[in-house]
């Protein structure tokens, strides 16, 4: 009897048509993101009696964000984990919650964010990515050497934007900033020697890499909302059955709720720690923050003129914030 | 009965003393804790070190400023939490905070100096271990390795993660006084520190390389934990099976016994087993 286990167990991959979602994400391994995939993948193979599983590819291994489409397309990879901003190509509206400075609070995200992400998971699948809900990035914020509290103390500055990033080399235009355009693995360096002495990421990036510790001060402006999200292809997704893709929806979508909260959390911690590790927080004056806005306001016209989101969906996102703020005044 | 009870007394206080002194007169790399350190029995030593440690605790109450107790106690409930405690976080946490406050306070204890490292700023840390010399190698070594094992227990909190930036900035300033301290560990631990992140989001996997290389190279190839290490945080990072593979293959057919290194290489070649074991789920 006990001899006949092994051979069973060999057939048993043969017998079922099993589905392994290869995913591809950035996080490293030992991660809560990367863990939460592997217990969402025990549940997926469990509820799904074996037919589906997900294979987690972690900590970049797949390559950068263009290698990895390659492979989607290719078939060698089916899906990926990674910056929303990654997939905007396919869908520009999903851009809609990186516009420069739309947001003032978590308070605003969440209900701007509560109606309009069902409508960035459509807009997705209509162009062929099944996603299951954002993960919070955070703000990022300026960080700096010299304290920085309005637009032409940033214009003075040295600042570091990513290379090959299109949407920030607009919106630094339109700031009139001449930021340094530097591969993300250069600016420790860069900042230790003076190449560079401003970046504007989230805290949870500047603790993780450890630039907060070579600048003094953050500027209490929160540039931009940052969002994370797993696609998976519609072309290897369409071959499940129906019965087990609604399993692997759900189970995802739960997951990706509960990571949204925890990224959120961290988030907020994130922040508060870069203050404990000394940064010191500039806070604009009123007059000053009119300028920021107004500069904000400049480039989000700039990114629907060159048609990085749609007039359609900023009306949509200033009618929500509408709503929020009156009903927030009352 | 009472004679039993004043003769362990006795004992004990000569057993103290004996420790207090061999600690009093040897730099922290001596001695105390080689009986742990040479062992090769991971069992034997995880049910035996828990009254050791104790007793450590006991002679630091005795000897607050005794820099030698504190920085072997450091390393004792560092390693103790490192390779015993890995199933209960918030107990490794806890080990790990005990451990890092007695390095912090051994550091303090040797140079005032040192009293604030960690919370000057890290600029500032790096002009003071600029003035540091060869005979700090040993308390700096503790006091990196400590932390890192902190950090560990505590990369839930990004003030932790914060302090990854001085951790790398003290086993560098190791590097530069004296690379082959300890068969060349402070390699291994830079190694470690620069493959947490992929090129992409800005690690340095190539550096990472070259510190395990120099580790391994240092030790003559003894220290196991390098190569089990490197397979663990490079190989895997570079989506590197065959490096990965052959370092763990390597790690299981050597002898680790070493002086100094015994346990390491002895925990070394149980996570090489379990690393060999997961290869194909990982890579394939």
């Amino acid at each position: 009897m006990l001899r006949l286990i092994p051979v069973l167990a060999l057939l048993l991959p043969a017998l079922a048509t099993a589905m392994t979602l290869k995913i591809s994400t950035l996080y490293p391994e030992g991660t809560t993101v990367v863990t939460a995939l592997k217990d969402a993948s025990d549940e997926i193979e469990q509820r799904s009696e074996g037919r589906v599983k997900l294979k987690i590819y972690p900590g970049g291994v797949m390559g950068d964000d263009n290698a990895v489409q390659r492979k989607i397309k290719i078939g060698q990879l089916h899906g990926a984990l990674t910056q929303a901003g990654a997939f905007a190509r396919f869908y520009k509206d999903s851009q809609i919650l990186n516009v420069p400075l739309a947001f003032r609070s978590y308070d605003e995200v969440d209900y701007v964010r509560d109606k309009l992400d069902p409508v960035i998971r459509q807009g997705f699948e209509e162009a062929g990515w099944i996603t299951f809900g954002g993960v919070d990035g955070g703000f990022a914020y300026v960080m700096s050497d010299d304290p920085v509290a309005s637009v032409s103390e940033l214009q003075e500055q040295k600042l570091w934007l990513p290379a090959n990033d299109p949407a920030s080399a607009m919106g630094a235009k339109v700031f009139g900033l001449s930021p340094i355009m530097l591969n993300i693995g250069t600016v420790l360096t860069s900042l230790q020697t003076g190449a560079i002495d401003a970046f504007a990421a989230p805290p949870v990036a500047a603790l993780t890499l450890q630039w907060y510790s070579r600048v003094d001060y953050l500027t209490n402006v929160p540039l931009l909302y940052t969002y994370g999200v797993l696609a998976i292809s519609d072309k290897h997704f369409g071959k499940l059955s129906e019965q087990d893709q609604a399993v692997v929806k759900e189970v995802l979508t739960a997951t990706f709720s509960e990571l949204d909260k925890t990224s959120r959390e961290e988030n907020v911690a994130a922040y508060d720690a870069i203050q404990q590790q000394g940064l010191q927080v500039i806070n604009p004056s009123d007059e000053q923050m009119v300028s920021w806005r107004d500069y904000a306001d400049q480039a989000t016209v700039t990114l629907v003129e060159a048609g990085e989101v749609s007039q359609q969906m900023l009306e949509r996102l200033e009618t929500l914030l509408q709503e929020f703020r009156s009903g927030n005044s009352d | 009965m009472s004679l039993t009870l004043s003769l362990r007394r006795v004992s004990a206080v000569l057993l103290m003393t004996g420790l207090l002194q061999a600690c009093s007169v040897a730099t922290v790399d001596d001695n105390l804790p080689y009986g742990v350190l040479n062992n090769n029995d991971l069992e034997l030593v995880g049910e035996g070190l828990p009254t050791y440690l104790l007793m450590v605790d006991g002679l630091i109450i005795n000897w607050p400023e005794s820099d030698g107790l504190l920085l072997s106690g450091a390393s004792l409930y560092s390693a103790y939490a490192g390779l015993y405690v890995l199933d209960d976080q918030a107990r490794a946490g806890k080990l790990t905070s005990k451990a890092l406050d007695y390095a912090l306070r051994g550091v303090c204890a040797r140079d005032r100096d040192f009293c604030d490292v960690r919370s000057v700023p890290v600029p500032d840390l790096e002009a003071l271990l600029g003035k540091a010399g060869k005979g700090d190698v040993p308390a700096l070594f503790v006091l990196g390795s400590t932390w890192v094992g902190y950090i560990q227990q505590h990369s839930s909190d990004w003030n932790a993660i914060a302090e990854l930036s001085r951790v790398e900035l003290i086993m560098k300033r190791v590097v530069e006084l004296d690379e082959g301290y300890e068969h060349g560990q402070a390699h291994m631990y830079l190694g470690a520190l620069n493959s947490i992140l992929p090129a992409s989001l800005g690690g340095q996997p190539d550096r990472a390389r070259e510190h395990f290389e120099r580790a391994i190279e240092l030790s003559e190839g003894r220290n196991l934990l390098a190569k089990t290490l490197y397979a663990e945080r490079y190989a895997r990072l570079a989506f590197d099976q065959e490096l990965h593979d052959q370092l763990l293959q390597e790690v299981l057919a050597a002898d680790p016994e070493m002086h100094g290194l015994t346990l390491q290489n002895t925990y070394a070649q149980k996570e090489a087993r379990r690393l060999l074991a997961s290869s194909a789920e990982y890579f394939e």
